[in-house]
């Protein structure tokens, strides 16, 4: 099964690169443009500063997740547009490689930005200013930073995958999407303007660090399960002759 | 005995209120090239889809390579090759990471991978252009591709849906070549639906007939040119003036009649005899001297059971 799912990753990483044009050069460039941006070009004009600025770690963190919706975005609904889900659904792949490998194209291609982005920044600041020192982001910052994205990675996948599954085009899954991240956002927004002046402190003393571990560890908690549930409903979605017949 | 490679019974497929499929009941023979004939929504793409698993059948069982298609469409999936209504070619990927893709899809080892692409691309012409992406291509090349991508893991049998639609002559005629060299090389039994009469009377060993969902005919194609089509002659000589045609036209054997450059062109009802028209014709004052029969096209066959089944 992981052989498949990483065939399935393979042809989607592949198709995400090669969309601006057919070289091998094209794909590398398309692959290490926000990597060297992020991970060079920002690090070296902040400095030594950089890793303990909170943007370094909210940036390279929140970039990646616009390629998820890229990718998610065009998984399904591209398939089939280009008219290649068929032939897709017609090989010998079981629904949860399909399935799976196509949110892990997603999941691993935003996670390895950051990653490499964060290892190419650390690199060059101690090669630079390290002096026999090594210069690190701060532990409490960096795990919650891997962990959430990973986590929001997930979370954005199957959302995606869920609009894409049914969209007949990249183009409205995109809309359909964007509306609702827009909804969301405004909900979050309104919801808090609306909310009661004690409970709106509460809540702020909450995000600004007064318990901060405990806060963390139950955001977290709270993905994991909202993870779980979208794969499950995801899953539950993916049917074969629907997927032919939409 | 001859091993049976896909067996349905009663198939039936609805959409809604519309009866896609109905009632459906074929034999398709091991090492057979069967051609699923019929017009524009006639059901063959749904049928197609039916033996792949994709869909399920409304009523009705089949069975694909002993394997039933409701409850093992996976196994039937990891035996067979396909080529569906659209060529679905990943096109911004190159012709040889198309069929590597598909290579690992099928778990194919590497080095037999390699080679396979090799020979598949090479037997195709489509070897020196392999590192460029298949968007760029020709449809025939595409089209190519995609054939040898339902090869590429040697399944015993291959569906292929409409495989020259849309194809200019040339294109068309050229891959008909390379898939009846290849099906005879690989021993493949090939499913192919087609409304190219010419294309399934070249290639196929045995064909059915569908419309509006409904088996109109089946068998090889001598034998359905033999039971639908009237056997037609042609009659040079002298003598054949319009009272000898009128007489020709009532007689109960003869379906049509007509002269054409001073032949009578005459079409009889199946299995009819000769001799007495003959004999008619020469009593009448008629010289013959020479007399042509014919077969008809599975065209004829073809046009005959639509009429008929219009009718």
């Amino acid at each position: 099964m992981i052989d498949d799912i990483c065939t399935i990753l393979w042809k989607e990483w592949k198709e995400f690169l090669l969309q601006r044009g057919s070289s091998r050069k094209t794909m590398l460039m398309s692959a290490l443009l926000p990597v060297i941006l992020l991970g060079v070009v920002i690090p070296w004009r902040a400095g030594p500063a950089y890793v303990h600025n909170i943007v370094a770690l909210v940036v390279p963190g929140l970039m990646p997740l616009l390629f998820v919706l890229m990718l998610v975005a065009d998984s399904f609904a591209g398939e089939r547009e280009r008219h290649t889900l068929e032939t897709l659904l017609a090989t010998r792949l079981s629904d949860q490689v399909i399935l799976l490998g196509k949110i892990a194209a997603a999941v691993l291609y935003a996670w390895g930005i950051l990653v490499s982005t964060l290892a190419l920044a650390l690199l060059g600041i101690n090669i630079v200013y390290g002096h026999g020192q090594l210069i690190m982001f701060p532990m409490g910052r960096l795990v919650p930073t891997l962990v959430y994205d990973f986590l929001l990675a997930v979370l954005l996948s199957c959302i995606g995958v869920f609009v894409s599954l049914r969209a007949p085009t990249v183009r409205q899954a995109m809309q359909t999407m964007n509306l609702g991240f827009m909804l969301i956002v405004w909900g979050i927004f309104f919801g808090f303007q609306a909310l009661p002046d004690e409970w709106r402190s509460v809540l702020l003393s909450v995000l600004a660090g007064t318990n901060l571990l405990r806060s963390e560890i139950i955001a977290g908690l709270i993905l994991v399960v909202a993870d779980a549930a979208l794969l499950l409903a995801t899953h539950a979605r993916f049917r074969r002759a629907r997927l032919i017949l939409d | 005995m001859t091993e049976i490679v896909i067996r349905t019974e009663g198939l039936t497929r609805d959409f809604l209120k519309t009866r896609a499929v109905d009632g459906l009941s074929i034999q398709v023979p091991r090492g057979a090239v069967f051609g699923f004939l019929g017009p524009n929504g006639s059901g063959k793409t749904t049928t197609i889809r039916m033996l792949l698993g994709l869909l399920e059948p409304t009523l009705g069982t089949a069975c694909v390579l002993g394997f039933d298609v409701a409850s093992q469409s996976d196994q039937i999936r990891l035996r067979s090759g396909c080529l569906l209504e659209y060529s679905g070619i990943y096109e911004r990927l190159s012709a040889e990471d198309n069929l590597e893709l598909f290579g690992c899809i099928w778990k194919i080892p590497r080095p037999e991978r390699r080679a396979r692409i090799q020979e598949l691309l090479q037997t195709f012409g489509l070897w020196e252009r392999r590192g460029e992406a298949a968007g760029v291509w020709s449809r025939g090349m595409k089209q190519k591709l995609a054939v040898a991508r339902a090869l590429l893991h040697r399944p015993p049998l291959i569906f292929l849906d409409e495989p020259t639609a849309g194809l200019d002559p040339l294109a068309a005629a050229a891959l008909r070549e390379d898939l009846a060299e290849l099906t005879r090389r690989e021993g493949v039994t090939v499913f192919l639906t087609t409304h190219n009469l010419p294309e399934a009377e070249k290639l196929c060993s045995r064909v059915a007939v569908i419309r509006q969902g409904k088996l109109l005919a089946e068998g090889s194609p001598e034998e359905l040119r033999a039971q639908k089509a009237g056997h037609r002659a042609q009659v040079f000589g002298r003598g054949f003036s319009d009272q000898v045609l009128a007489m020709v036209r009532a007689r109960p054997e003869i379906r049509s009649a007509s002269l054409q450059d001073g032949r009578l062109l005459v079409e009889l009802e199946d299995h009819s005899p000769m001799s007495p028209l003959v004999a008619m014709l020469v009593g009448a004052g008629a010289e013959i001297e020479e007399i042509r029969k014919e077969n008809a096209s599975l065209e004829d066959v073809f046009l005959t059971l639509m009429e008929d089944g219009r009718s």
